[in-house]
């Protein structure tokens, strides 16, 4: 009897599973390699389910919870037909290198037909840049480029894209679908200058190319690693399994080394998993830079130098040399393809015969060559500060009401989740925007001795364009959230909205824009009912300065009138500084008064 | 609460769907939109990095509609169709990415591009179809 816990024991011991080392008796080093290409063993699956969804995809019933049945069906299965070994040709390499099932000359026409298609040479992981008037491709979009043999051009390339297969174009079913896994995701191939049109032309967006360093066997798995995902679908959700999410599991699935899923943050950013890949021991092997068309008309307005004059003149004099012709020609058209696109995809006609006579008169001056558009590179986005910062700091209120004056100490902490606001380090970073996605700042008061919410930022999302002439541009602002309003000396935290419209001037270093800024907010409490809700109108001027990389200033002033200040207009101003010490830490100061209003704070932060 | 909020906030921040996306041409758009038309569709055809069902089997396939199937590249028209207001600016000008890439698609990497240029407004009349171009520009060669 004394014996029967050591049998115990030594059974459990004996007979619990171990998939790893059980794998490992099959394929040997490649075991971990089997089990990226199932997708098991990410973070996000428990008792090694596979993030494949579909059961059609595995050859064994309990081949999503179960690698070891799998591989015993694949064995059994992959044997006996050659029709699956052509449908499943990274599993069968595996299986053939390991001599568990045997190797013969199998004809498989459709993937041969798709070996010659891409006739794969390298492959490039492509990251399109922010688009922040687009809110769900504010944070960028990542791709693979296939790049064939003797292609040498982008336009005869294909590209890899994973996205959410969208059911519905109602946009509170969108949003509730994206972001608890309500559409699938899958892979698909498209010929890459689809890409290029959508995303440079169309959306106005930078293309950054990052040149992956796999050899030639790494090459050909890839590309049968491929074949056997264009039926696999998978649970789709925005902020975590989304396409950056699954295209580093695919390149993972190649080279296991690379190790992408442990260093892959929860929350999955294009931007961040650039700097999850740059991570991965050598696989980046160069970078290269595709300009946005907005970016390309900019460069050949500067290209006219002393012709700018000329930029928009339908008649051209006859002072012109040819090559001023041909330059200012050549700007007309790519600015032409630039405001008229939509017309031009429409074929309307009237602005396909404009475009048609613009062209025309360049293909007159058939002896003098258009100038090359080289343009000088942005910082590459993978340079981003990291999304999230946590910050402690002191705040001091003056505030005053009638003839009384009352003084505030306090302390602050602050949470951001994502993602970049304008006094943030501009490198790599969208110019000139904000993107804010939860963002909470709590005070404690020095005197009262009490904790209060004084802020929470539901989002914000705040761009300012570019004019191509360095002319005025449109900004505009939306955000949303619960704010405790400092000048009211109460406790009264409510929900609010703003909106910011304007117009701006920019360069590279600063920004000055003149806005309407209104906000409407419900603040309790308040004895009557109406008078909780306030509104807030303002028309500021506003200042961006970037002195230096790591110093930056901001500057508003401008008349408010506040509803719940028995309607009378007020004095509204703010001051913000930020220093960066490292690329983790930073010092921001800020001041703002409201009236006879007054709030200063300092805080450190730490970006992660 | 938490997805309520969430909620909320992406469809805030969603809803305004971008304007100004034309037809797809081939693959995703052509296949599931031809006679379709209207702001939704083309939206839905080529924005917000997605994707439909329909591409399950690109890669299997490769019926994307675009491509040649002896050959299994892009055909010619459908480069053109794809590609067109490019094509037609780098033809007017007798040089470009988009002109390189479309004589090499058509085995042509060496022909005298200035022919192209001078015969424009023949190539680029109003009622030619992709079609048209193509047929044309390979009689020119």
């Amino acid at each position: 009897m004394k014996f029967l816990p050591l049998i115990f024991y030594l059974f459990i011991f004996h007979t619990y599973p171990s998939f790893t080392k059980d794998l490992t008796n099959y394929l040997g080093e490649d075991s971990s390699q089997w089990l990226k290409i199932y997708r098991y063993k990410t973070r996000d699956t428990v008792d090694n389910k596979s993030l494949v969804i579909n059961q059609e995809w595995f050859f064994s019933d309990q081949g999503q919870t179960s690698p070891i049945k799998e591989i015993e069906s694949a064995i059994e299965k992959l044997e006996a037909s050659d029709k699956l070994r052509c449908q499943f040709p990274a599993r069968s390499s595996l299986l053939i290198k390991h001599k568990l099932i045997t190797a013969k000359k199998v004809t498989c026409p459709n993937y041969d037909y798709f070996k010659k298609k891409i006739h794969l040479k390298s492959v490039s992981l492509v990251f399109a840049s922010y688009h922040v008037n687009n809110p769900s491709s504010a944070f960028g979009h990542t791709l693979l480029k296939l790049t064939g043999h003797g292609n040498e051009n982008d336009l005869l390339e294909y590209g890899v894209n994973f996205a959410a297969v969208q059911t519905t174009a109602n946009p509170l079913l969108y949003a509730l679908y994206g972001l608890t896994g309500g559409f699938k995701g899958n892979f698909s191939l498209l010929p890459y200058f689809i890409k290029i049109s959508e995303y440079t032309a169309s959306e106005s967006r930078n293309l950054w190319e990052y040149h992956l360093d796999f050899n030639q066997s790494e090459i050909d798995f890839l590309l049968m690693h491929l074949w056997e995902m264009d039926k696999a679908f998978f649970d789709y959700y925005y902020l975590t399994e989304n396409c950056s999410f699954h295209l580093l599991l695919l390149l993972e699935a190649v080279r296991p080394s690379l190790q992408f899923t442990e260093k892959m943050p929860y929350f999955v950013l294009p931007s961040q998993t650039l700097k999850v890949l740059k991570e991965g021991r050598g696989i980046i092997k160069k970078k290269s830079f595709r300009p946005s068309q907005f970016v390309s008309v900019k460069e050949r307005y500067r290209l006219l130098k002393d012709n700018r004059q000329y930029a928009f003149q339908k008649e051209l004099p006859n002072s012109l040399s040819p090559q001023a012709k041909v330059d200012i020609l050549d700007f007309q058209i790519d600015n032409f393809d630039l405001e008229k696109r939509s017309d031009l995809l429409k074929k309307k006609p009237q602005v396909v015969s404009m475009k048609r006579d613009l062209q025309g008169k360049r293909a007159l001056l058939s002896d003098v060559r258009s100038q090359d558009i080289n343009v000088r590179k942005p910082q590459a986005p993978d340079l981003i500060h990291p999304p999230r910062f946590l910050s402690l700091g002191m705040g001091i209120d003056h505030l005053t009401e009638s003839t009384e004056k009352q003084v505030k100490n306090y302390s602050l902490l602050s949470y951001r989740f994502s993602f970049h606001e304008i006094l943030d380090s501009p490198t790599g970073a969208p110019p000139w925007s904000q993107l804010v996605l939860g963002k909470v700042t709590a005070s404690y008061d020095h005197d009262d001795k009490r904790f209060f919410l004084e802020n929470f930022e539901l989002f914000k999302t705040e761009a300012n364009e570019q004019s191509l002439t360095g002319g005025p541009a449109i900004s505009w602002g939306l955000k949303a959230g619960a704010a405790d309003r400092f000048e009211t000396q109460r406790e009264d935290l409510g929900p609010y909205a703003s909106t910011m419209v304007g117009i701006n001037w920019q360069n590279n270093f600063a920004l000055y824009r003149f806005s309407l800024d209104t906000a409407v907010s419900y603040n309790r409490p308040a004895e009557k009912k109406k008078d909780r809700f306030k509104a807030d109108v303002s028309l500021m001027s506003t200042l961006y300065w970037y002195p230096l990389e790591a110093l930056r200033f901001t500057m508003a002033v401008g008349p408010t009138w506040l509803t719940h200040f028995e309607n009378q207009v007020y004095l509204k101003s703010s001051i913000g500084a930020r220093l960066d010490l490292t690329k983790a830490f930073s010092i921001d100061l800020s001041a703002e008064s409201i009236g006879e209003n007054y709030r200063t704070t300092g805080n450190l932060m730490t970006f992660f | 609460m938490k997805k309520i909020l969430a909620i909320f906030t992406f469809a805030l921040l969603i809803g305004n769907a971008q304007a100004g996306h034309g037809p797809s041409g081939c693959g995703l758009g052509s296949m599931l939109f031809e006679g379709k038309s209207g702001l939704v569709f083309n939206v839905l055809a080529a924005t917000f990095n997605g994707s439909s069902g329909n591409q399950t089997f690109a890669m299997s396939t490769g019926t994307l509609g675009c491509e040649d199937a002896q050959e299994a590249k892009v055909s010619g028209p459908v480069f053109i169709e794809n590609n067109r207001e490019k094509l037609a600016n780098d033809i007017a000008r007798g040089q470009g990415e988009t002109l390189e890439a479309y004589l090499k698609l058509i085995g042509e990497n060496q022909m005298n591009k200035k022919v192209l240029q001078q015969n424009f407004a023949v190539l680029f009349a109003a009622d030619n179809d992709a079609q048209t171009i193509h047929n044309q520009i390979i009689d020119l060669i």
